[in-house]
C-alpha cells in the first residue's frame, strides 16, 4: 500500500470532514421498526412465505403424497382385479389341457404295460349275462370323418390331428392291418352333416401299423383286437407315415383303464343339440340361445368335459352310473358276445362347471345322459356291419348307432343364479 | 464480517429467511446509515433514514444477484450511494420547485408534543455558516468529479474502505486504485480551488 497519500491536503480536509459528519450523525442509527416492518413486508412479498421447518414441510407434503400413494393403490386393486378375472377365464383352459395331457400320458404309459387284449368282436361273441356296459356313449361317440363330418365331431375333430380324419372307406379297406380306429369311423359316414366344415387333412391317409392291442374286453383266449377312440394328439403333428407307437399314442383304448367300468371308458365327444320344445309348456325358462344350444361332451374315466359351441368348456366328474344292461367291467366284459348287448342302456350322471364366455358367467351343468339300447342299431348298422365285418367289428358300429340315441336331460344353473333345463340329443342325422 | 460468514446468512436472505434478514439489518443499517450522512453535509437524520429505507429496499430486491465478488455491506455502501444521489438530486429539484421540507412521520414524539412541532431542517446559524462555508464548497466540487473519481473518494473516506478492498470492490489492482486515488484528489482539489474561489480549502476550517 503506498505510504504517503497522493494530495495530502485534499485528504486531510476529506477525513477531517468525515470524521466531523460521524460526530454529527451521532451514536449508531437503529432501523426504525416500522422501517424494518416495511422492509419485512417487501422480504415476504419478494420471497414469499419463509421456507418450514422439516416438519411443517412434511405436512405441506402429506396430502399430495397421500393422494399419490392412494392412487396408486387404486392402480394395483384394479390390475389385481382385472388380472385375477383374467385367470378365472383362463384356467378352464389351461387345466382342460393339463388334464388332457395328463390322460394321453397315463394312456400311453397304460398301453405299454398291459398285455394284449382280446378282439372285441370276440368280447361280445361269448355269453354274457348281464347287459351291456355303460360304455356305449363312450364307445359310440363318433370318430372324426375326413370329408363329412357329423356335428358332433366338429369341435373335437378340430382338436384332433390330421391322421385322425383319415378314415375313408377305401383307406379302412386297404388297411389290413387291425387298426381299432376303423370301426369307430364307420358311423361318421354314415352321418354326414355339412354345417361345420372341416378341414381336409393334408397329410397321407394310409392306415397306421397299430401295434397289438391291449384291451381286455374280451376272453383272455380270444385274439386280440382294440377298441379305440380316435382321440385329441398331444400335438399337432400327425402323420400316417409316424411310427406306430406314435399313431397308437393318439388313439384310445377303450377298456384300457381298469374298472369300474365307467372308469374304463374313453368318450370322444358327442354331439348334442337342445331338442326341447321351445314352445312347451311348463318347461320353464329357456337357457339364453349362447348356452348349450350345441355341445359336445367327452368323458374320460370320471372326468367329463363338456365343449360348449362359443368355447366354453365345462369340466367335472361323473357323479353316478346306472348300467341298466350290465357293465364292460369285471367278469362281464368276459361274457358279451352278442351284438345286442352293445346297444343296452345306460345312465349317467354328471356335474360339469365352467365358466360361459359369452355369458361370462360360472355355468353348472348337472345331467343325466341316458343312452338307451339302440332298437334300430343293428338295422342301422347293417350296411356299415357288412363293411366291418371284413375287420370283425361289426359291434362298433352298432354302438355308434347307439350313440345317436344318447340324450341328456340336466339343469345348467348360471352365475348362481337362474336355472335352466337342458334336454339335448345328438342331431338328426 | 467475512465473507465465509456471510454467505449462509446471505442464502437464508435469499430463501426468505425473516430472522436472516433482521440479522442483515442489524449488521449493516448502522453503518450505512454513518455512510450516507457522511456524503452531503445537507442530509439530515430523516433524510439518512430514507436513503436507508430506499438502499435496504434496493438489497431485498437485488440480494440474488450479489455475487460475493465483494463484502456485502460495501455493495451495500455502493447502492447507498446512488440512492442518496438520487435523493439529493429530488431533494435539489423539489427545493427549485418551491421548497419543501421533509417531516419525518415516524418521528416519535409526546402527548405533550402534539401538535406536531415541525423541527427547522437548518442548523444553527452559525454551523449553517461553517457548513454552508466548507461542505456546500467541498459538496462541489465533489459533484463536479467525474462518477469514477467521486465514487473511490466516497468509498475510501465515506466507507473507510482500503486499497485492498477498493481494489476488490471496484476490480483493480491495489496499485492502480492508489494511482486513481491521487488523480481523482488533484483533480477534487482543483474542483476545490474554483469553488473556494482561488483559496485552497483548509481542513481545520471543516
Amino acid at each position: 500500500m503506498p505510504s504517503q497519500e497522493p494530495n495530502s491536503k485534499m485528504d486531510e480536509l476529506l477525513r477531517a470532514y468525515a470524521k466531523k459528519r460521524r460526530e454529527q450523525a451521532g451514536p449508531d442509527a437503529e432501523m426504525h421498526p416500522a422501517t424494518r416492518r416495511l422492509l419485512q413486508g417487501e422480504v415476504k412479498r419478494t420471497f414469499g412465505a419463509a421456507p418450514a421447518p422439516a416438519g411443517q414441510s412434511w405436512r405441506a407434503w402429506r396430502w399430495p403424497l397421500v393422494a399419490l400413494w392412494g392412487g396408486m393403490v387404486a392402480l394395483l386393486v384394479m390390475f389385481a382385479t382385472i388380472n385375477s378375472q383374467f385367470h378365472n377365464l383362463e384356467p378352464a383352459h389351461s387345466k382342460e389341457e393339463g388334464r388332457r395331457m395328463k390322460d394321453e400320458k397315463s394312456d400311453a404309459l397304460t398301453r405299454r404295460s398291459l398285455p394284449s387284449a382280446a378282439p372285441v368282436d370276440q368280447r361280445f361273441s361269448g355269453p354274457r349275462p348281464g347287459g351291456i356296459a355303460p360304455a356305449t356313449v363312450a364307445e359310440s361317440a363318433p370318430p372324426p370323418a375326413p370329408a363329412a363330418v357329423p356335428p358332433a365331431e366338429t369341435a373335437v375333430a378340430a382338436m384332433q390331428p390330421p391322421v385322425a380324419n383319415a378314415t375313408s372307406a377305401a383307406a379302412l379297406d386297404a388297411a389290413a392291418a387291425p387298426a381299432a380306429a376303423i370301426p369307430l369311423l364307420e358311423p361318421k359316414l354314415t352321418s354326414p352333416v355339412p354345417a361345420v366344415p372341416m378341414p381336409e387333412p393334408k397329410l397321407s391317409r394310409q392306415p397306421l401299423p397299430m401295434p397289438q392291442p391291449n384291451v381286455s374286453l374280451a376272453p383272455r383266449s380270444a385274439p386280440p383286437a382294440t377298441f379305440k377312440f380316435a382321440d385329441r394328439a398331444p400335438s399337432g403333428v400327425a402323420s400316417a407315415s409316424a411310427p406306430p407307437m406314435a399313431g397308437f399314442a393318439r388313439s384310445r383304448s377303450v377298456a384300457a383303464a381298469p374298472s369300474p367300468a365307467s372308469d374304463a371308458l374313453e368318450v370322444t365327444a358327442d354331439n348334442f343339440v337342445q331338442v326341447r320344445n321351445r314352445g312347451r309348456e311348463g318347461a320353464g325358462p329357456l337357457p339364453p340361445s349362447n348356452l348349450l344350444s350345441n355341445f359336445r361332451m367327452r368323458r374320460s374315466g370320471q372326468n367329463v368335459s363338456v365343449f360348449d359351441a362359443d368355447g366354453s368348456v365345462y369340466n367335472g366328474q361323473v357323479l353316478d352310473v346306472e348300467s341298466h344292461g350290465g357293465a364292460f367291467g369285471g367278469e362281464a366284459r368276459q361274457d358279451a358276445k352278442t351284438l345286442q348287448d352293445v346297444n343296452q342302456a345306460a345312465n349317467w350322471t354328471f356335474n360339469v362347471t365352467g365358466i360361459n364366455h359369452s355369458l361370462r358367467q360360472n355355468v353348472s351343468f348337472t345331467g343325466n345322459v341316458l343312452t338307451t339300447p339302440a332298437t334300430n342299431a343293428p338295422a342301422q348298422a347293417g350296411a356299415q356291419a357288412r363293411r366291418a365285418a371284413q375287420f370283425q367289428n361289426a359291434s362298433k358300429a352298432a354302438q355308434a348307432a347307439s350313440a345317436q340315441n344318447s340324450r341328456i336331460n340336466g339343469k345348467v344353473q348360471v352365475g348362481g343364479g337362474k336355472s335352466y333345463e337342458i334336454e339335448a340329443a345328438p342331431p338328426a342325422p | 464480517m467475512s465473507a465465509d460468514l456471510e454467505a449462509p446468512l446471505i442464502a437464508r436472505c435469499r430463501q426468505g429467511d425473516e430472522r436472516a434478514w433482521d440479522a442483515l439489518f442489524d449488521l449493516h443499517y448502522a453503518a450505512a446509515a454513518r455512510f450516507v450522512f457522511q456524503l452531503s453535509p445537507a442530509f439530515s437524520r430523516e433524510d439518512v433514514e430514507e436513503v436507508c429505507q430506499e438502499t435496504f429496499l434496493a438489497v431485498i430486491k437485488n440480494i440474488s444477484s450479489f455475487q460475493g465478488g465483494s463484502r456485502l455491506q460495501t455493495w451495500i455502501f455502493r447502492i447507498a450511494a446512488n440512492k442518496a444521489r438520487d435523493y439529493r438530486e429530488r431533494q435539489q429539484a423539489a427545493k427549485r420547485g418551491g421548497g419543501r421540507t421533509v417531516v419525518s412521520l415516524q418521528e416519535e414524539t409526546g402527548e405533550d408534543s402534539l401538535p406536531l412541532q415541525v423541527p427547522s431542517p437548518l442548523p444553527a446559524p452559525d454551523t449553517l455558516l461553517l457548513r454552508a462555508e466548507v461542505a456546500a464548497q467541498l459538496g462541489q466540487a465533489l459533484d463536479r468529479l467525474e462518477e469514477p473519481c467521486r465514487e473511490i473518494i466516497q468509498l475510501r473516506y465515506f466507507a473507510d474502505l482500503s486499497y485492498d478492498e477498493l481494489a476488490d470492490e471496484l476490480k483493480l489492482n491495489p496499485k492502480t486504485v492508489s494511482s486513481r486515488l491521487s488523480k481523482c484528489l488533484d483533480r477534487l482539489e482543483k474542483i476545490a480551488v474554483e469553488v473556494f474561489g482561488g483559496k485552497n480549502p483548509e481542513p481545520s476550517s471543516v
